[in-house]
């Protein structure tokens, strides 16, 4: 039999990547920063909603006649107004200061919430905010490794380093997923409530309620995405709020200067990809193409005539094409950040 | 069979504006079994050195092998026989030490019940259920080599574990660490700072200086030869009193104007010798261990 320096201890041997993930997601679930940001995702939509509940009103028949009423005596108001301030000897034409009011400009007045577009623009919203969550989630995630220095033991005894960026980036991914169905089916059911209580369902069929859901799911998959890049760039720089903070500018002004030097990019900014992911039917964005000199040569030299300019014109930008941006992107910062990860040093 | 074996491991880091040289041609060998110590002054490359046997620094040069597999290519298939401490305590702050050492256990696909267990060992049962982020610094340090000691590993690597231990810790610690390297299952490799602790837990040490291994030696087991004492003396007549302490047994050595004596011997011994013979002590001053003048000679300063 084997002696005791060659024996084989039951330790022995590479741990299946089934422990690793499930190790993973135990992992995440015990972060309080990351529970944390999903209680606030799930406060976000409940406030957003009870204020919707409280800014609408589904009047009574009678409160309406009231308030019409108002609006009436209020654009009658705005007409005496107007034909007394036009000079006497010019002939006003019938009508021309009868303005229509809406309702809103009454001071007052609440509106129902219409489902047909109250329903799509909270999803946007929401939307909005769960990219943010997203950026700070992937941050802290490995962000909270390196500070808590786990990172060095879990490297420790999983030396394939692939295998622990991998299970991170997997895990982080799902629950994004879970966070954007959880938030979105929130609202959906939110906003119903919403609209059933101080507003209506006119106009809102079952083909609106698909592309609800259609603009709904992409937004979670933008979430998973967001989250993905923002994850890259902390295992990179190794600290969360560096690389948030490096997002946020980036997005918010770098991209702009970018895409002004490198011209190619703007049709593919990062920003103008989420806004077209979360639109319906995609974003017109404008994009500069950069437009030589003419030259022309004239007897043996060439002589250059008028200036280099920047030919403006607009671009349709598709939510397919803005998802496909953001996933390119996210798969370039993946690969060179799981590279570094696999190859760097650990502190 | 070796546990350790490092064979002319360097590691250069390659900073923006210089580099620097942590280990140049280090070579080291640690055996099975018992506990090794691995002493050096402050930057001296120990924790670099730990470091790369884990895989988590990749070496400029060299070679080096952990439980007989090379690293880094090999190591994956021994990792989880090796627990280790690196440094500070890696835990989070915001959840329990059991949910914390649960963690470490779910990649080692182990259950609650070697969690209760280590806990127990390091006698932070009753803190289990408690926030890390209230622990003391001692009790970290104690969460973190109870994490070490999940895997029940044949290499326990820790660095500087009496780091922010209060004496009665430092006593604890040391006894766990001798009573591991003791059972015979596990070789424990500790890095340390503090000469003491290493001469009364350790069987071999090997002492690190500038990145370069300078010896390694047996320490003696039951490190009954590192009980032994050196005292400086003064007295008028040295050469005498030199031949009385001798012919008492002891040893005895000429040092003008001083006397030394080395032994395991109580001091009040030798002020009994030379006064029974008429000689006076006007000093007698402990001037350290044989491990301290080895270190010393060696590493050439102090700890
Ligand atoms: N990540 C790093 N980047 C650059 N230099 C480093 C890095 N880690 C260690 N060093 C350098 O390597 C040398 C050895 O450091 P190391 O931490 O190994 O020493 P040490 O023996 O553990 O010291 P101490 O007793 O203080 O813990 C030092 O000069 C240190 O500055
Ligand atoms: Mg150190």
């Amino acid at each position: 039999m084997t002696t005791s320096s060659t024996s084989v201890s039951p330790n022995a041997g590479a741990a299946p990547f089934r422990l690793i993930l499930r190790a993973e997601v135990r992992r995440i679930a015990s972060r309080r920063s990351i529970r944390l940001l999903l209680a606030a995702g799930v406060i976000g939509v409940l406030v957003y909603s009870f204020f919707l509940l409280l800014s609408h009103a589904s009047p009574s028949s009678h409160a309406l006649a009231i308030d019409n009423a108002k609006l009436r005596a209020y654009e009658a108001q705005i007409r005496a107004a107007c034909l007394r301030s036009q000079p006497p000897s010019v002939s006003v034409p019938a009508g021309a200061c009868n303005i229509q009011m809406p309702l809103t400009a009454v001071p007052g007045v609440k509106l129902p919430f219409a489902a047909s577009a109250g329903l799509m623009s909270g999803a946007t919203v929401i939307g909005g905010v769960g990219i943010l969550l997203a950026l700070l989630v992937g941050g802290s995630y490995m962000g909270g490794e390196y500070q808590s220095r786990v990172i060095s033991l879990e490297v420790a005894l999983e030396p394939r380093r692939h295998r622990v960026f991998l299970a991170k980036l997997l895990v982080l991914a799902s629950f994004l997923l879970l966070m954007g169905v959880i938030l979105e089916l929130l609202w959906l059911g939110l906003g119903s409530l919403v609209a059933s209580v101080v507003g209506n369902f006119n106009g809102f069929g079952m083909s609106q309620l698909g592309t609800l859901l259609l603009v709904q799911a992409r937004i979670i998959v933008l979430l998973a995405l967001v989250g993905a890049i923002s994850f890259s760039l902390t295992a990179m720089v190794k600290n969360t709020a560096g690389s948030v903070g490096i997002l946020l500018v980036y997005l918010l002004i770098g991209e702009r200067i970018a895409a002004s030097v490198f011209i190619s990019l703007s049709a593919h900014l990062l920003s103008d990809s989420i806004q077209a992911i979360e639109s319906v039917s995609g974003i017109e964005v404008m994009t500069s193409r950069f437009a030589p000199p003419a030259i022309a040569v004239i007897g043996g030299s060439s002589s250059i005539s008028g200036s280099a300019s920047f030919a403006q014109n607009m671009t349709h930008l598709s939510p397919l094409e803005g998802l496909f941006t953001v996933l390119i992107y996210a798969a370039i910062l993946v690969a060179a950040s799981g590279w570094l990860f696999q190859k760097r040093d650990i502190f | 069979m070796a546990v350790i074996e490092l064979v002319n491991v360097s590691k250069t880091f390659k900073g923006l504006r210089r580099r620097r040289i942590a280990l140049t041609g280090l070579n080291l060998e640690v055996r099975e079994g018992g506990v090794h110590g691995f002493l050096g002054p402050n930057g001296s490359g120990k924790t670099t050195t730990i470091r790369i046997l884990l895989g988590l620094m990749h070496p400029s040069s060299g070679s080096i092998k952990v439980l007989g597999r090379e690293v880094p290519k090999e190591l994956p298939q021994t990792s989880r026989d090796i627990g280790s401490l690196i440094e500070a305590p890696a835990l989070y702050g915001s959840i329990s030490a059991a949910k914390n050492l649960q963690l470490t256990a779910d990649l080692l696909g182990l259950g609650k019940r070697r969690v209760e267990e280590a806990l127990d060992i390091v006698g932070l049962s009753d803190r289990a259920k408690d926030k890390v982020g209230t622990f003391s610094l001692g009790m970290k340090q104690r969460l973190a080599i109870a994490s070490s000691l999940l895997a029940k590993p044949r290499l326990l690597v820790l660095d500087e574990p009496a780091n922010g231990l209060d004496p009665e810790g430092i006593v604890e610690v040391r006894e766990l660490i001798k009573g591991l390297g003791a059972n015979g299952d596990t070789t424990v490799f500790v890095s340390s700072h503090q000469l003491a602790e290493v001469a009364q837990m350790c069987d071999r040490i090997s002492i690190l200086k500038g990145g370069k291994c300078l010896l390694t030696t047996d320490i003696g087991s039951n490190s009954a030869s590192l009980a032994i004492r050196r005292y400086r003396i003064r007295v008028s007549d040295a050469p005498r009193s030199c031949d009385l302490l001798s012919n008492a047994g002891m040893i005895a050595s000429l040092h003008e104007p001083y006397l030394e004596v080395e032994g395991d011997m109580d001091p009040s011994l030798i002020t009994k010798v030379l006064a029974s013979s008429g000689e006076y002590l006007s000093e007698l001053t402990q001037v350290g261990s044989d491990l301290e003048a080895l270190y010393l000679q060696v590493a050439g300063e102090s700890l």
